[in-house]
């Protein structure tokens, strides 16, 4: 099988198999999404841009910089806090957003090619210090600056980045080898 | 800037962190630095990994049949590409049966033509004048019947149990005229393994003229007067 099958059915204008990597890829990142925008339509509509984005930009994908499935969650992520951050300027931010989400509960496994670095992200997580592990998360999954992440936890902002880059450097010496798996 | 801080800049930008101004800096050092530029690729990777740490949800089937009717959409909006090629097929298709057509429009022509040919040649028959060969000594069994087309001044000439040719050998038809002392060359012919053969005979002199037939085996190719011994006679 292609290490790239979206990529590949996207430039052969393929839309049946196109069809099909969507299947594998869609609940990850709906996942991520509904994580991020706690929003069930947003997150439907973020996801339906990322592969409408996916199916133009194509040829973009560089596998020798990274996976599909990295190239795919940075475009449906930055979506998502694009879509957020807007949100949030116009207030409609809702505050009891959060219960919702808790009641939306994984119900699918993940293809198997997918779960072994799942399960290196998520030991990778669980290895990193309770407080680089949040500020890696507030960042990833809420779109928030260091210096946003520094006043909401009430730290140096030099404090949070050293956090922030700790974190990352383990994740990276854990997780970098999937980059061209 | 060092590598190393660089490098930090990148693990903030993966995660969408860096300011516009960071993200500008990072992005001219990766430009000339390839060892930064792979630190960078494996910060990205590592971060957008960081989506599996969420559990994956299945999105509602009506996300899917959107997508794939919004791409129909698009594919039709290539439609160029797409229906230039239906349209090659097409006219590929056309092609080929134009020309199985027009082969086969040949083929009747040809079948009319042979049909109006064999027509004439029945048409000849019905009107014609007909001479018996009989076998001589040599091949007593053998016989010839020579159909004369007066007015076409042609004939059909079929020939029975004439005894194999050797292959430096023909059969010769000899036209024995009224108007003439030397026989005059008709034709010369090769019989097949049961003593058969029929040919057709040209510019023939007029009916009135021709006195008798007669088949002389000759060496091949025919001889200018006969030579060999005579196979068949007949008037």
């Amino acid at each position: 099988m292609s290490k790239h099958p979206l990529c590949d059915a996207a430039l052969g204008g393929n839309t049946f198999a196109f069809g099909v990597a969507y299947d594998e890829y869609a609940p990850v990142l709906y996942g991520l999404l509904l994580r991020v925008l706690r929003d069930a339509s947003d997150a439907q509509e973020v996801l339906q841009e990322t592969f409408l984005a996916a199916w133009s930009d194509a040829s973009k994908f560089d596998s020798a910089r990274g996976s599909e499935l990295g190239w795919l969650i940075s475009m449906a992520r930055s979506r998502g806090i694009d879509r957020l951050r807007a949100r949030q300027r116009r207030g409609q931010r809702e505050e009891e957003a959060g219960r919702e989400i808790s009641r939306v509960t994984s119900d699918v496994d993940d293809p198997v090619a997918f779960r072994e670095i799942r399960a290196a992200v998520r030991s990778a997580l669980l290895e990193l210090p309770e407080a680089q592990r949040s500020a890696l998360q507030m960042a990833y999954f809420d779109g928030l600056s260091q210096s946003e992440i520094a006043t909401r936890l009430g730290e140096p902002l030099g404090t949070i980045k050293t956090r922030t880059n700790l974190a990352m450097k383990k994740l990276r010496e854990r997780l970098g080898a999937f980059r061209t798996r | 800037m060092t590598h190393e801080e660089i490098q930090q800049l990148a693990a903030l930008n993966a995660l969408g962190a860096a300011t516009a101004d960071e993200a500008a800096e990072l992005r001219r050092h990766l430009a000339t630095c390839p060892d930064c530029r792979r630190a960078a690729d494996e910060l990205d990777e590592a971060a957008a990994l960081l989506a599996l740490s969420v559990d994956p949800v299945a999105p509602p089937a009506q996300v899917r049949q959107n997508l794939l009717r919004s791409l129909t959409r698009r594919s039709r909006g290539l439609a160029p590409q797409w229906w230039m090629a239906a349209a090659a097929v097409l006219i590929g298709l056309w092609l080929g049966t134009w020309t199985q057509l027009r082969r086969a429009r040949e083929e009747i022509a040809r079948l009319k033509s042979d049909r109006d040919k064999l027509s004439a040649t029945v048409a000849a028959f019905n009107r014609s004048r007909v001479f018996h060969l009989a076998g001589q000594e040599i091949a007593p069994h053998s016989s010839a019947s020579v159909f004369l087309d007066p007015s076409q001044r042609r004939a059909f000439v079929f020939f029975h149990g004439l005894p194999p040719n050797a292959q430096d050998k023909s059969y010769q038809l000899w036209i024995i005229r009224a108007d003439q002392v030397k026989p005059q060359s008709a034709g010369v012919f090769s019989v097949d393994a049961a003593g058969n053969a029929s040919i057709v005979v040209q510019h023939l002199p007029v009916d009135t003229l021709i006195k008798a037939l007669a088949v002389t085996l000759e060496p091949r190719g025919g001889m200018p007067a006969p030579t060999g011994q005579k196979y068949l006679v007949g008037s």
